[in-house]
């Protein structure tokens, strides 16, 4: 007889096609334009930065899933979310950081951006972010040596975000904006972190995010116009003080932030009206570190704080049910 | 091209699949020696057997009968001796009471004609022979007939939808049996009408059952039958979103259809309706499909009612080595069998034979809180918070199981492969207990 030869699992029978894997590897192929631009930018150095930042996250996973006593380490390893990190984390440093900087980087964001919460799906912060603010507050000077790419002698100078916050708006107004956006480098002028160099590069990966659906439009739609509204009704107040709003678009890394780290599903509200609040909220704080803060830049800063916000925003944004 | 109804947003697109039955004619399926009936095929009170081990019955003879506001009946599709009354185990660990009849092959009856015959317009008269008839929901909920068409008597019902959509994938036996029985399923749909003094019906049917649609549009002579065209997408035959999508009216949450002037029936049951009244036929038979890529010879079958999965099996060519999975239902709402040797009943639409290759569940991940399962959502809950609730058994925070209407949607589309849908429907037992423990 062959009575029991059935399993039994539990409807639905039919599962779909996307899995975890296949979402976080289309993210790693969406940051690919962008990661491409940097190696041809700033060629060795970017590598190297990448380079340690993947393998040294990878590493550092493989050990923490190992603690953690996580079966079928090395396919865990590899879903894709640990590389992201590493990637995410990568593009977030300066082209000259030191590989043992990436190694301490990884690090953080393995162990304090994620392990320790439990791992994959429980963190409250994006870990690469954790990891950035970790080193920009450990390593002021190393994190803040920004060349201008292609030239490959050491020479820093300031991003424009830099030169605006402490000489002024005069010194950034012959920039060209267009070569900004495309992320051409500029004599005398610093190219910033690895990956927010060129806006276009990582329009082009957001944009194939937003239409496989991983991301949603919305997000960074908003993130980006809150920006674009505030820094232009500041621009209107006083142009001769106040940079223009196209300026806030085509620098720093608010392009970097708005599609790859503000759509981060983990550490972000679930529900839509939570993300639209949460999109609106990091658009306010960056402005308002970027126009009145000590810091130049206020990304990373303003989705962190959103992120620590973020439960709230979404016990209060509940959906509405169906007849409701 | 006409315009294509449908439910908003939510809901998930599975493949259809319907490809292996879709053609193929329904074949009759005649009782073996033995009939297996189970005295709890609907939603509500259990029946109680009312005849007793050596008893002889006929055909159409009411052999189990529940009390109570909600229950039904059960009679035998054969003529012949009740052999043992025993009890067997149902998916979910659910003992039910089970009749065995051993057919003598003589179908001697009690009711039912060759002949038509007349029915005068009774209201109450045509409620009582539905219920008497033992008709109950055939979409696959097994919610009695009667009931659902007698509604509180300040509620006017404007509306009568016949639920065409079958969104679950592998079914084709409502699309058959409107291809096949079209004319028995329009004056059903008219008697419906005519008795309960209903002005207008629609039959919504899905894009991909097109041919069905056309053929019923062209020989339909009801001027008081619509009929409209769904886009495929699952679960568009959910009750209060078939209504949603046909005519825009919202049933109000945890509210009946009856709440909008509505009355939802499915293809089977409005054609088990017409032999009823026309024939006098009690309903102990009826049309399901057999399918997937584990049984050799996937069909449409007209079964008694009783009939056991192994029979079927054999009918249909026999089970293939590689099946590995055994459904009764539809894929995504459809319960596990383990055992060949349990019976089909009135709910049974399909009866599947799955393998590896086409059930893909993977193990359980961590959710990374993707929202997928929110925006799939018909209800528009959101199942990954509902399910953690109900692992833990929170209860605070469960109130929205009861609003779940368990399509799957959730488990389908999440990319961690976690078991959404059961945990909620597990979560809804629970808090329902809770609730009557009295908090």
């Amino acid at each position: 007889m062959q009575e029991n030869r059935f399993v039994i699992k539990n409807a639905p029978f039919l599962r779909g096609k996307e899995d975890i894997k296949s979402i976080m590897w289309t993210v790693v192929v969406a940051l690919l334009p962008t990661t491409l631009w940097a190696i041809y930018l700033y060629r060795y150095r970017a590598l190297t930065v990448i380079l340690s930042c993947i393998i040294f996250t990878e590493i550092f996973e493989m050990i923490f899933l190992k603690i953690r006593g996580v079966k079928n380490v090395f396919e865990k390893a590899f879903d894709g979310s640990a590389f992201i990190t590493g990637l995410l984390l990568a593009l977030n440093l300066p082209s000259t950081s030191p590989w043992w900087m990436c190694a301490v980087g990884s690090f953080v964001a393995m162990l304090f951006g994620k392990h320790i919460y439990g791992g994959l799906g429980n963190n409250p912060f994006n870990p690469a972010l954790i990891a950035r603010v970790f080193l920009l507050l450990s390593f002021p000077s190393i994190m803040t040596r920004w060349t201008t790419g292609v030239n490959l002698t050491a020479q820093t100078f300031a991003t424009p975000l830099g030169m605006l916050k402490t000489q002024g708006l005069s010194s950034v107004s012959n920039l060209d904006y267009l070569k900004l956006f495309f992320g051409f480098p500029i004599e005398g002028v610093g190219g910033g972190s690895i990956g927010e160099i060129s806006e276009f590069a990582i329009l082009i990966g957001g944009i194939l995010l937003i239409f496989r659906r991983i991301i949603p439009l919305i997000v960074p739609l908003i993130y980006i116009s809150t920006v674009f509204v505030f820094t232009w009704i500041f621009n209107i107040i006083d142009p001769t003080k106040y940079a223009s709003p196209f300026f806030h678009m085509v620098t720093g890394g608010l392009f970097l932030g708005a599609f790859f780290m503000a759509t981060d599903m983990v550490t972000t509200p679930i529900t839509k009206k939570g993300k639209i609040i949460f999109a609106f909220g990091c658009g306010l704080i960056t402005s308002l570190i970027r126009l009145f803060g000590a810091y130049p830049e206020g990304v990373s800063f303003a989705i962190l704080i959103m992120e620590a916000i973020s439960p709230t925003i979404e016990k209060f944004t509940k959906n509405k049910k169906f007849g409701e | 091209m006409a315009k294509l109804y449908t439910f908003g947003k939510s809901g998930v697109l599975p493949e259809e699949r319907k490809e292996l039955t879709e053609d193929k004619k329904i074949e009759r399926f005649e009782a073996k020696d033995l009939i297996f009936l189970s005295i709890n095929q609907h939603i509500g009170a259990p029946a109680k057997s009312l005849v007793k081990e050596g008893e002889r019955v006929l055909k159409n003879q009411i052999v189990a009968s529940g009390e109570g506001g909600v229950t039904s009946i059960v009679h035998s599709p054969v003529s012949g001796e009740v052999v043992q009354i025993k009890s067997m185990v149902f998916p979910g660990e659910i003992k039910n009471d089970v009749i065995v009849i051993k057919n003598d092959f003589k179908n001697e009856k009690v009711l039912g004609t060759e002949e038509k015959r007349e029915f005068k317009k009774d209201k109450e008269k045509f409620i009582n022979e539905i219920k008497n008839g033992g008709i109950i929901g055939m979409g696959g909920a097994g919610f009695p007939t009667y009931v659902k068409m007698t509604p509180p008597k300040d509620k006017k019902i404007d509306l009568f939808i016949v639920n065409a959509a079958e969104c679950e994938p592998y079914l084709t036996n409502d699309y058959r049996v409107m291809l096949e029985f079209g004319d028995e399923f329009l004056s059903g749909i008219s008697l419906i009408l005519d008795n309960l003094d209903i002005p207008k019906a629609i039959v919504g049917i899905e894009e991909n059952k097109e041919h069905a649609f056309e053929k019923l549009q062209k020989s339909n002579s009801d001027k008081r039958i619509e009929f409209k065209l769904l886009k495929t997408k699952y679960p568009q035959g959910a009750e209060k979103q078939l209504i949603y999508a046909l005519t825009k009216r919202v049933v109000p949450i945890r509210k009946l259809p009856f709440e909008v002037g509505v009355i939802v029936q499915n293809v089977s049951t409005v054609k088990a309706i017409h032999d009823l009244i026309t024939f006098n036929k009690p309903l102990t038979e009826r049309v399901l499909t057999c399918s997937g890529k584990g049984i050799n010879e996937p069909k449409n079958i007209l079964a008694p009612i009783g009939v056991t999965v192994s029979q079927i099996a054999e009918f249909c060519g026999g089970i293939k080595d590689n099946c590995r999975y055994l459904i009764n239902g539809g894929p995504m709402m459809g319960k596990p069998f383990s055992d060949i040797n349990l019976p089909i009943t009135k709910t049974t639409s399909g009866l599947l034979f799955l393998t590896d290759e086409e059930v893909n569940i993977e193990e359980e991940n961590p959710c990374i809180r993707c929202g997928r399962c929110l925006s799939v959502c018909p209800m528009g809950l959101n199942p990954t918070y509902l399910k953690e609730a109900s692992d833990r058994r929170e209860y605070e925070k469960m109130d929205d199981v009861l609003d779940c209407i368990e399509c799957g949607s959730c488990s389908f589309i999440c990319p961690a492969s976690r078991d959404l849908a059961s945990s909620i429907v597990k979560g809804k037992q629970k808090y329902s207990k809770y609730l009557k423990r009295g908090k």
